[in-house]
């Protein structure tokens, strides 16, 4: 069985670390395109898929420093045999390419805005009261996502917004406005105390791997 | 795993941001996708701002399996 990691374009040599259930990394070659492989056991310990699961993240984040672009694989993707990978991921070829020149030089930061649970309640003793109320507290919560995506928005070759919380997005940041980003979120971060702010990253770029991307 | 027994806060949340990540994005092929469900037991509680990396990851795994 194989086991595929993710997609690299530029990647001169391959991470010092186990992959999955300790399967040895293999570099496969499509093209110009490298993948990176491993061949995990046919009878996995039990227990073990959380295990997997971070040992695949962890691969994938060590692919993101040696590689100039990488494409990281949604877990699970296995092939029977090297033949039955190869003919997949030629069928991707053309893909893969225009998704690895769009993440070339670029991480992913992921950021989340959530309220206390009850802090965006809304309530009024008649209807139109409430919503009044109601369209009061989005028109603010719209202003304080401006004020936090606005700027990200611009450092950003691309953006993937979800509809999670008060605001939930990655940013696909070059690696030099990193940086940039973080000091934003914090200084977002420092006159917002009634808000929970999370930046994490720099992560590979999963969220513009995919077709979820824009 | 009890309260006092959880990694601290950062980790948890790095791990939580890798495993859905891992899980739910990336390029998808036409192969067989093998995973139902992670058993992944991690929770969000009162932080403020949090900048975190995956290197702390590596320090967890290691920490873990030295126990």
């Amino acid at each position: 069985m194989i086991h595929v990691y993710a997609f690299a374009a530029g990647l001169q040599k391959l991470p010092a670390r186990a992959g999955v259930q300790d399967g040895r990394l293999e570099k496969r070659t499509i093209a110009e395109i490298s993948a990176v492989v491993s061949r995990p056991s046919a009878h996995p310990a039990p227990g073990s898929q959380r295990d997997d699961v971070i040992a695949h993240g962890l691969v994938v984040e060590a692919l993101n420093e040696l590689a100039e672009a990488v494409l990281p694989v949604k877990f699970g993707e296995t092939f029977a045999d090297d033949e039955a990978f190869a003919v997949a991921a030629h069928e991707l070829l053309s893909d893969l390419r225009g998704r690895l020149d769009r993440v070339r030089g670029c991480v992913e930061i992921g950021v989340r805005v959530t309220a206390a649970a009850g802090d965006l309640d809304v309530t009024a003793s008649t209807g139109t009261g409430y919503m009044e109320a109601k369209l009061a507290s989005l028109t603010e919560q719209d202003a304080i996502v401006t004020a936090l995506h606005g700027p990200l928005e611009r450092l950003a070759r691309d953006t993937v917004v979800s509809s999670s919380g008060i605001h939930t997005a990655a940013y696909l940041v070059p690696r030099a406005d990193v940086g940039a980003v973080q000091d934003h979120v914090e200084r977002f971060a420092s006159a917002h105390p009634e808000l929970t702010v999370i930046c994490t990253g720099p992560w590979a770029p999963y969220s513009f791997a995919g077709d979820e991307s824009s | 795993m009890s309260v006092l027994e959880r990694p601290p806060l950062q980790e948890q949340v790095t791990l939580l941001e890798l495993v859905d990540r891992v899980l739910n994005k990336g390029v998808t092929l036409t192969g067989d996708i093998t995973l139902a469900v992670a058993d992944v037991d991690l929770v969000y509680v009162g932080l403020r701002v949090l900048l975190s990396s995956v290197g702390t990851l590596d320090r967890l795994r290691d920490e873990g399996a030295g126990a």
